[in-house]
């Protein structure tokens, strides 16, 4: 199956192809967008709710938060690996990121499910 | 012509210095080795790595104005002034511009660099076709000079777990050769977080490789070769066919069934 790629036994090859799926998500996301603003138009407040509207579009946007943000948590991780080699300072380091991107995701989500629409 | 020089002698410095010196050139000096000679006949203390003087054995590679480079296919009237010349980078230095490469060869030996088959050996050499054979160029020419792997910041902080652009490309060389029987454990011996994926495709290999090859398209189709080894697999699973190393019989109740 190729979706052993994404097991453990692929301990390498998971995390790359993760990012490279994520930034394809979020590829096509963001032409959808320039698609959707360009047929909308929005030009005010309620012109951008409007855009947001539609429950589809915003679990899309969520799965577009939720790709971006897993595929900067693998990229810092990476980057934290590579240049922070004393294991404690790597481990709060990484924590504070880990803070960052849960945060980041919970007020994507409140902002796209939690407003009165 | 004037050079700025990396010196470093570990029994008389205690720290390394850079060495400012200008060279009387003579018509005949046309490359960047024939400077480095005029120098050595100036100061018979520095030090440089070199045989061939023509780019075949990768000896004389070293960091030439910030850009690794091998010193003899080097031209002169390339380089701007004062040319400034280190070791390569990532490397630790014996003396002057010559670089201990023991971690590049051991990363290059652990990807076993030989052909690996259990057959029978031939009465002449093992055939190809002339579409396998054509698979191989861009890879069998490199002379491992290292300029590729210690100008990848991967392996400046990763060396003892990065392959590096070198090794990598040599893994692909016997994993894309048709000859060699040993491709699912080249794949499986690449397979970690650090060995093949630490590569994030910035090529510096690429643009530095005195050869003019590719190591990142090389590392990239390892990447996809393992992606369609499993879409190959999930094809055999789904039509039924006995998955690879299981050929001749089935498995029922753990029980192998001819």
């Amino acid at each position: 199956m190729w979706f052993e790629l994404f097991t453990a036994r692929y301990p390498g090859m998971r995390r790359w192809l993760t990012q490279r799926l994520c930034a394809l998500t979020m590829a096509i996301y963001m032409l959808l967008f320039l698609l959707r603003v360009c047929w909308l138009s929005p030009s005010d407040f309620s012109g951008w709710q409007a855009l947001f509207m539609p429950w589809w579009w915003r679990v899309l946007t969520g799965w577009f938060f939720i790709c971006m943000l897993l595929h900067a948590w693998l990229g810092v991780r990476d980057v934290l690996r590579d240049y922070v080699p004393h294991l404690t300072l790597r481990a709060m380091l990484q924590w504070l990121v880990d803070i960052t991107v849960i945060g980041n995701l919970l007020a994507a989500g409140l902002i796209l499910f939690g407003l009165n629409f | 012509m004037k050079f700025s020089l990396y010196r470093f002698n570990p029994d008389v410095d205690k720290k390394p210095y850079m060495q400012d010196i200008e060279v009387v050139l003579e018509d005949s000096d046309v490359m960047l080795l024939d400077a480095l000679l005029r120098i050595k006949e100036m100061d018979d203390s520095f030090s440089v790595r070199k045989s061939c003087r023509e780019g075949v054995c990768g000896s004389d590679a070293m960091n030439i104005n910030g850009k690794n480079g091998l010193a003899c296919i080097t031209k002169l009237s390339d380089l701007q002034e004062p040319v400034v010349l280190r070791p390569m980078p990532g490397l630790p230095v014996i003396r002057d511009l010559v670089v201990d490469m023991t971690q590049f060869f051991d990363n290059y030996h652990s990807v076993m660099p030989y052909l690996q088959n259990h057959d029978t050996p031939p009465e002449t050499e093992r055939l190809q076709s002339p579409e396998d054979r054509a698979k191989l160029d861009g890879l069998y020419e490199c002379i491992l000079c290292g300029a590729c792997t210690t100008s990848c910041p991967s392996f400046w902080w990763n060396p003892d777990k990065f392959v590096g652009p070198a090794g990598l490309m040599q893994a692909y060389r016997f994993i894309a050769d048709s000859r060699d029987q040993e491709q699912d454990a080249r794949l499986e011996n690449l397979e970690d977080p650090y060995r093949l994926y630490r590569c994030h495709n910035i090529m510096n290999c690429t643009d530095v490789c005195p050869k003019k090859l590719n190591p990142n398209a090389a590392i990239a189709a390892i990447k996809d070769l393992k992606i369609e080894k499993a879409k190959e697999k999930h094809q055999d699973g789904q039509s039924g066919d006995n998955p690879p190393g299981n050929r001749g019989g089935k498995k029922i109740f753990g029980i192998k069934v001819i």
